[in-house]
């Protein structure tokens, strides 16, 4: 009897306090309080930054957060990202675009108190040129032979041996605090380990906190010159994965998502209070073909790059256009993107403002026409002689068959690879595709050990690098096929040298017509950033460039200055509540010892019983 | 005198293995295709020439052996585990700051794991046949077949969105809130997901094998004579049947937290957990030597210690040890 009674006292407390709890724990889910009074701007983002220093090895959340944390001497403009007053407020230029004179802001502070001063410019612009390796050097135009002075505080000069238009591009260098650097000119191996957090600058915010692989945390700087932010903090926390990052926005725990795969799109339609973003971008994907030739040499001895493998068929430029009227390039958006992208021409993308758009300029050599192609391989002697559903090569007899690498570690490549080598098998070419990693990929491509690739680039503001990668001088650095033309080449020089954007534009518009029609490459797609966001948090997001640039993780802090929280019927609060979830410490203490007491019970009645065994 | 001589030769059984894998582990990286100085150039957009420094910052330019062997071990030993190729940190610090996190993680879950698989599969073997071990084997070995990142993101959707009663994911809030006790309260929040994911993809492998085990001894002729003289059923099962079914027990138990460290990669991807699991498989990706290496060392360290406490504990627990 007793025994009974105590277990049925037992199950009563526990039917009791278990009843508690689910309330318990709701409501702890609704109303937490928050810590601080503070309105926090909470980020989701899938990669971790890798080293803050700006010598450091710079990932897109690197960008970011330099961005944020340091000023430029011009800035880009929001809407068109040409140049706009950074540092700089003002500036001129001599008639022969060798002096450039820049009137630097007065009363900016760098955010340990010690205001600037053109010194400071002046002194990173020098520390750049003494201390390579870093990316910094091709912004200044190293062959003009820059010289970089401050007669005074508030008046920096850049001045050349021969014209450049190099600040105007503008130089995407952060600008550094002299006291802070100094102890590192010259040694970049020192400025590349410098660890920079907190991270002194003199944007209008600076980085504050950063656990590896877990959030890093950045406060508002409130003397900003370019206005006072409203939000007091920015916080990017890293997740491993995008479905769990998309499942924090929809609990709220994150206000904005950057950088969502295309398939996730779909999951957050209909969902009332989020909205999403797709956003234009530079990121592309391409099919680069092996160009290189024995007359071009080799930086590589060794690696086997004298012997060339890749197929002699693909220096004709009629294979290779071929090749691109058999693409196609909409197909590849609509199933490879789902939509979320769109069509490539050019090595410059339709957001650049110095995009030249074959479209509307009547070019139609790539359009998608593989009735034209195949006419186009059989009048230039291409036939398939043998029966075989491949053409032949008519100067040395071999068949055209190729091996296109696939890039393991790119989302799309092998599904590009895939589409590709069917469209070019309907035009008599057989297509072997063949999956390398990244770093295999590099070493074939050193050996010049492939016909073609299917990789990807990311462009920069100014268009000059994304121009350079065609001619020949890159040839086993940053060409992807060694692709040679001395006109090119010659034309690349001129742009470098216009004395205006004006002059430069024409310039720029034919080289990227001569890519487009000899196709050392085919730009297959432009892919979208998608981000999603909050809308019932805050409210006031730019893109840029516009119209259809990215809210965040475009080239300046222009959102995170800009957004206010949006008035709810909770007051200003809303924004910061309900982003952490969990029981609170009185529930666990509960469960603990309703566990205990549970445990206690059962061994209670346990022994009890046992003493009524008789063995 | 038997028992020293067989921990000291366990011990240098210990240590030449450790000796070998550092070797191993140095020359396994090498032989794998890539130029870490590529890949990093690539990113920065650097030129040739600055992508030649690069190289002979990362001692590429050097022959592999002797140069960069001898290098290595010197390192080791003093405990340099180099710098990152990828973010130009010291691997003992990224390592350091991640591998709390495992072990909290997956320290927790073998440890409830353990309790509860043994206690589950005692009780089932003793009544084998029995309803409450027909039912236990049955869940055991269903939440044992079941995949762990499935599992996860099941119970992910479920308590943290659908009722919104655990955080989605990662390790603590950003930032922490302040003071102590929140802290704890914060953490323990957000490992409880995890833990229970982990907990009940392990709690199946112990309690299948506690069974087996304790199923084969209660055949055993000293358990009959046990019950011959009269003794409790209770004291049989406890004072005879368990001590010695558990051997085995220990040996799994033991081994599996030399395991602990390689991490649970699949649960810490599901979670965005920051331990060592998925940063590793980064690294491996990036191809950052330094970062692979110094967890694959620290891993196999862990394992052949582990295994080294085994053995130690097997002559505290079986007596046959100490007469060899």
């Amino acid at each position: 009897m007793k025994a009974r009674s105590i277990r049925a006292f037992g199950l009563l407390v526990t039917l009791a306090v278990l009843s508690w709890i689910p309330a318990a724990g709701s409501a702890q889910g609704q109303t937490p309080a928050p810590s601080t009074d503070k309105l926090i701007f909470t980020v989701g983002v899938t990669q971790d930054m890798l080293n803050i220093s700006p010598f450091g090895a710079s990932g897109l959340s690197d960008r970011e957060t330099l961005s944020m944390n340091y000023d430029l001497l011009l800035s880009f403009d929001q809407k068109t990202l040409a140049a706009a007053p950074g540092l700089a407020e003002s500036w001129t230029h001599n008639e022969n675009n060798t002096v450039w004179t820049f009137k630097i802001r007065d009363g900016v502070k760098w955010s340990d108190g010690v205001p600037l001063t053109a010194h400071d410019i002046a002194f990173t612009f020098n520390f750049i040129l003494k201390t390579p390796p870093n990316e910094y050097i091709a912004y200044l135009g190293k062959e003009t032979e820059p010289t970089f002075t401050a007669p005074d505080d508030q008046t920096f000069i850049w001045k050349t041996k021969k014209p450049t238009l190099a600040p105007l591009a503008p130089a995407g260098v952060p600008i550094l605090p002299e006291h802070i650097w100094s102890k590192y000119t010259g040694d970049w191996k020192a400025a590349e380990h410098f660890r920079n957090v907190p991270a002194v600058g003199t944007g209008p915010f600076h980085l504050v906190e950063w656990k590896e692989g877990q959030y890093w945390r950045l406060e508002k700087n409130p003397d900003y010159w370019g206005g006072t932010p409203t939000i007091d903090e920015v916080v990017f926390r890293v997740y491993d994965n995008q479905e769990a990052m998309v499942l924090a926005l929809k609990t709220g725990e994150i206000d904005f998502a950057e950088g969502i795969k295309a398939s996730l799109l779909p999951t957050l339609d209909g969902i009332a209070n989020v909205t999403t973003w797709e956003a234009g971008s530079t990121t592309n994907a391409n099919l680069a073909f092996g160009l290189w030739q024995p007359s071009l040499g080799s930086h590589y001895k060794g690696f086997g790059g004298e012997t060339p493998t890749n197929n002699p068929a693909l220096l004709d430029p009629t294979v290779r256009i071929a090749i691109a009227k058999a693409i196609d390039k909409q197909a590849l958006v609509d199933n490879v993107l789902q939509g979320s992208g769109s069509v490539g021409s050019t090595m410059l993308s339709p957001q650049d403002r110095w995009f030249w758009d074959p479209a509307a300029n009547g070019d139609t050599t790539q359009d998608y026409n593989p009735q034209l192609a195949n006419q186009m391989l059989d009048q230039a002697g291409y036939k398939d002689t043998n029966g075989d559903g491949i053409r032949e090569d008519p100067k040395t007899g071999l068949p055209l068959t190729f091996t296109f690498l696939v890039l393991t570690t790119d989302p799309y490549s092998s599904d590009l690879g895939e589409f590709i080598k069917s469209w070019l098998k309907d035009i008599g070419m057989a297509v072997t595709l063949r999956p390398v990693t990244e770093n295999k990929a590099l070493d074939l491509w050193y050996a010049h050990d492939y016909d073609g690739y299917i990789w990807g680039w990311s462009g920069r503001p100014d268009p000059d690098f994304m121009l350079s990668i065609f001619t020949t001088d890159q040839c086993d650095n940053w060409s992807d096929g060694c692709y040679s033309n001395p006109e090119y080449d010659k034309l690349y020089l001129e742009q470098r040298a216009a004395m205006t954007e004006e002059e430069r534009a024409p310039i720029v518009d034919q080289m990227q017509k001569i890519v487009y029609d000899q196709v050392p490459e085919v730009f297959l797609i432009y892919e979208n950033d998608l981000q999603a966001y909050r809308n019932d948090r805050f409210t006031g997001f730019l893109p840029s460039p516009e119209p259809n640039g990215p809210l965040i993780y475009s080239d300046g802090p222009w959102s995170y200055i800009n957004i206010k929280p949006l008035a709810t019927a909770g007051g200003a609060q809303a924004p910061t509540t309900s982003k952490s979830s969990g029981l609170s410490p009185v529930v666990w203490i509960v469960i603990v010892v309703l566990i205990l007491a549970i445990i206690g019970a059962v061994m209670l009645v346990k022994s009890r019983l046992s003493d009524e065994d008789v063995a | 005198m038997g028992a020293w001589k067989y921990i000291l030769k366990k011990f240098f059984q210990a240590f030449l293995t450790l000796l070998f894998v550092l070797a191993v582990n140095f020359f396994l990286f090498r032989v794998l295709p890539g130029d870490p100085a590529k890949s990093v150039a690539r990113s920065l957009k650097l030129s040739l020439e600055d992508t030649q420094k690069l190289r002979v910052e990362f001692g590429l330019d050097q022959p592999v052996f002797p140069n960069q062997f001898v290098l290595y071990v010197e390192n080791t030993v003093t405990g340099n585990l180099g710098t990152s190729y990828i973010t130009a940190r010291p691997v003992s610090e990224a390592i350091a700051t991640r591998v709390w996190w495992t072990l909290l993680l997956v320290g927790t879950s073998t440890v409830l794991a353990t309790g509860l698989g043994i206690i589950v599969g005692i009780k089932g073997a003793w009544r084998r046949g029995g309803t409450f071990d027909v039912g236990s084997l049955g869940v055991s070995l269903t939440l044992y077949s079941m995949p762990e990142g499935w599992l996860g993101m099941m119970l992910l959707t479920f308590f943290a969105v659908t009722l919104h009663v655990f955080p989605a994911g990662q390790a603590q809030s950003a930032p922490p809130p302040a003071g102590a006790i929140p802290q704890f309260v914060d953490i323990l929040n957000h490992l409880f997901l995890p833990c229970l994911t982990l907990t009940l993809g392990y709690i199946g492998e112990y309690s299948i094998i506690m069974r087996a085990s304790l199923l084969e001894t209660i055949n055993e002729d000293f358990v009959g004579t046990a019950r011959a003289k009269g003794l409790l059923d209770k004291n049989v099962r406890r004072h005879h049947a368990v001590p010695n079914a558990l051997l085995p027990i220990v040996t799994l138990v033991v081994l599996n937290f030399g395991y602990i460290l390689g991490g649970a990669i699949v649960v810490e991807y599901v979670f965005s957990y920051p331990g060592l699991g998925a940063f590793t498989v980064e690294a491996i990706n990036a191809n950052d030597f330094p970062v692979i290496q110094g967890v694959f060392l620290l891993t196999s360290a862990a394992v052949i210690f582990a295994n080294f406490i085994a053995d130690l504990l097997y002559v505290y627990l079986d007596p046959r040890v100490r007469e060899v």
